[in-house]
């Protein structure tokens, strides 16, 4: 690096010198745009869809998501991923079951019982992953096939029903509706999303989520301990969890061990679509509410046109598909530029701007 | 602890005759490290007192940074002793190593290019407010104070690091070691990506810091940095300490010889 390279680093017109910051900035821009002209279109062309009884409906099943894809997002800001969410969810929801018909428990115990148990559940995938250091992927790999059985073998296969259970306080607070109707599932996901947004944008833990996956030995160099944020992230994505359990059980008054099967995958849907940086170190819990709020659109506005509930994976794993590329394509734009150049055979004066796109080179473990 | 009557400036250039009065800053002994079969570092001897200088000199592959990253926590020694104030001390973690004042410039820069320059210039250190909320406006604050004190070109201390050039890179691990380090600052090759104006400006900073009575140890392969600004010179080849020297009794033609064939000219003339 030359003298004139700082200096023309100085002088440099702003644009060309934030490329990263405004590539962000314009992502969650585009981001934005598309959720409000999903939101417009099915206003516009699906029957009902503006009705505040399905926007409430909306809410109420979108708030699950969001509240098991705030954790989601912080664990793949720091590089880290949990496979484990729908089993664990779907375990939970059964020892909820098993706390009110079998040990007697009020909802409001059995909802404690709940959380407690996906926070354990958590602590546990903590310890595999960064006590023993096995990779989160194979972990929380296991985790999911693991609390499934679990769930399953608990319940015999059939779910646990509790609909004369006591202390029904809590059973408003999980479904009921306030404000002329709002769902309280609502309430909850917009306060974990509340808190979530404030917790990785203005607090030092967030700072220590985002050095932990942007660069670790960067971060384990000027002495955050890294391997404590993750454990911490595998502990709140149980225990969120255990609150969608509890919440479900408040609702249904059911455990079902089916319950939360193939969750995990709609959860990490919401989060890629949201934008998070597939190598780490980049990603906002706003653009995860983007990406809840247009994975729950698809789904209620496609039904409302009356496209087959069986397309809807199809459209969500569409718009996977487009984020992802567009991501990794303007990441690698300038590989990308000079591979159709050659494609073309046209080879000019190749303009490189030189800039390795990670030199730190981690991967999601 | 330190008694305030021992001025710091009175060892600027600390001659070997002060030496038994105080203990310095940092003292090593015996200090080895082994990666697998390569070993990087062997009985390695050193002390470095306040208010001075030292250069490290070697090839590459000769252990310097190992060095480096024994006194600033992030690889421990296999073997040896390191005391601070006279006191026996394990730098057991970064966080110890910046507890006891020591920062650090790693030859990795260890920046988050995701993150921007105040973020990355508090990085771990981030100061708050309630005990949790990361006071923005302070980090601001402070970092651009420090940036401009360093005079480097930035647009801003909230552009990304991903956004600059090496050399702005360099400038920024630069000035959050000037930012944290209250009593020793360690440089790996702290000029290596940066144009001479820039390095220029490095060297009267090292020499700024010194006379706040800081130690400061610095790496470079540049010699007339090296003759410019280090009160001592010592050299490392294959893992071992060569040389430990005054500067004032060091030869450029010695250091080159040392560095080359290992032992100084007149010697190697000899052979
Ligand atoms: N983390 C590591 N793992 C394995 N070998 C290492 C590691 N760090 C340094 N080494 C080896 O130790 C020796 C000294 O390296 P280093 O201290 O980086 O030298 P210098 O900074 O003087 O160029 C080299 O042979 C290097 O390959
Ligand atoms: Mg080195």
């Amino acid at each position: 690096m030359s003298a004139e390279a700082i200096e023309a680093g100085r002088t440099a017109p702003p644009g060309r010198l934030r490329r990263l910051q405004s590539l962000r900035a314009g992502r969650v821009l585009a981001l934005t745009a598309v959720a409000v002209g999903l939101f417009l279109y099915f206003a516009i062309s699906a029957p009902h869809f503006l009705s505040s009884a399905n926007l409430f409906d909306i809410a109420r099943v979108s708030a699950f998501l969001l509240i098991v894809a705030v954790p989601m997002t912080y664990l793949f800001i720091a590089l880290q991923l949990d496979l484990s969410v729908g089993s664990v969810y779907g375990f939970c929801a059964v020892l909820m079951g098993v706390a009110v018909s079998s040990w007697g428990a009020s909802l409001w115990v059995a909802a404690i019982v709940a959380v407690a148990a996906g926070a354990a559940v958590g602590i546990v995938n903590g310890v595999v992953t960064q006590v023993i250091g096995v990779p989160a992927f194979i972990a929380t790999l296991a985790g999911f096939s693991l609390f499934r059985g679990l769930a399953n073998g608990i319940a015999g296969g059939n779910p646990v029903t509790y609909v004369d259970a006591r202390g029904h306080g809590f059973s408003s607070l999980a479904n009921g509706t306030f404000l002329g109707g709002v769902p309280s599932q609502a309430a909850w996901g917009l306060a974990i999303f509340v808190i979530g947004w404030f917790v990785l944008r203005f607090t030092r833990f967030g700072s220590h989520v985002y050095a932990t996956g942007g660069n670790e030995a960067a971060a384990a160099a000027t002495g955050i301990n890294s391997r404590r944020v993750k454990f911490v992230l595998f502990v709140m994505s149980g225990a969120s969890c255990g609150l969608v359990a509890a919440l479900q059980g408040g609702w249904l008054l059911q455990g079902d061990p089916s319950t939360g099967t193939g969750f995990e995958l709609q959860v990490i849907a919401a989060v890629i679509i949201g934008g998070v940086a597939i190598t780490g170190g980049a990603g906002s819990v706003y653009g995860t509410l983007l990406g809840v709020a247009i994975i729950g659109m698809l789904s209620n506005g496609l039904v409302l046109m009356g496209v087959q509930a069986n397309w809807q994976q199809f459209y969500v794993g569409l718009l996977i598909g487009i984020v992802a590329s567009a991501e990794v394509g303007i990441n690698r734009r300038n590989d990308v530029r000079r591979m159709i150049r050659r494609m073309w055979r046209a080879r000019g004066t190749a303009v490189s701007t030189g800039r390795a796109d990670r030199p730190s080179g981690q991967k999601r473990s | 602890m330190k008694s305030p009557s021992l001025s710091t400036t009175a060892y600027a250039g600390a001659s070997n005759g002060e030496s038994s009065e105080r203990p310095p800053f940092l003292r090593m002994r015996g200090l080895c490290k082994s990666f697998g079969h390569v070993t990087a570092l062997s009985e390695v001897d050193l002390d470095l007192r306040e208010g001075q200088v030292v250069a490290l000199c070697g090839d590459n592959g000769a252990g310097k940074s190992t060095l480096v990253s024994m006194l600033s926590g992030v690889i421990e020694p296999d073997d040896g002793t390191i005391e601070v104030d006279g006191q026996p001390t394990y730098m057991t973690s970064p966080l110890r190593a910046q507890e006891l004042g020591i920062a650090t410039v790693y030859q990795n820069l260890a920046l988050v290019e995701q993150r921007d320059v105040a973020a990355n210039m508090f990085l771990g250190q981030e100061p708050v407010r309630l005990g949790v909320i990361v006071d923005r406006a302070r980090m601001v604050d402070e970092a651009t104070r420090v940036i401009q004190r360093l005079r480097v070109g930035l647009p801003s201390v909230r552009t990304l690091v991903g956004d600059l050039s090496g050399g702005q890179r360099q400038a920024v691990a630069v000035a959050r070691a000037m930012l944290r380090g209250s009593r020793m600052l360690l440089m790996d090759e702290p000029t290596a990506a940066l144009g001479v104006r820039e390095s220029r400006r490095v060297i009267e900073l090292i020499q700024e810091v010194r006379s706040e009575g800081q130690a400061v140890v610095v790496i470079s392969h540049n010699m007339e940095d090296v003759f410019d600004v280090a009160d001592r010179i010592v050299v490392f080849r294959l893992g071992r300490k060569i040389a430990d020297e005054e500067r004032a009794g060091l030869q450029r033609e010695d250091l080159v010889s040392l560095l080359v064939h290992g032992c100084r000219s007149e010697e190697a003339g000899e052979r």
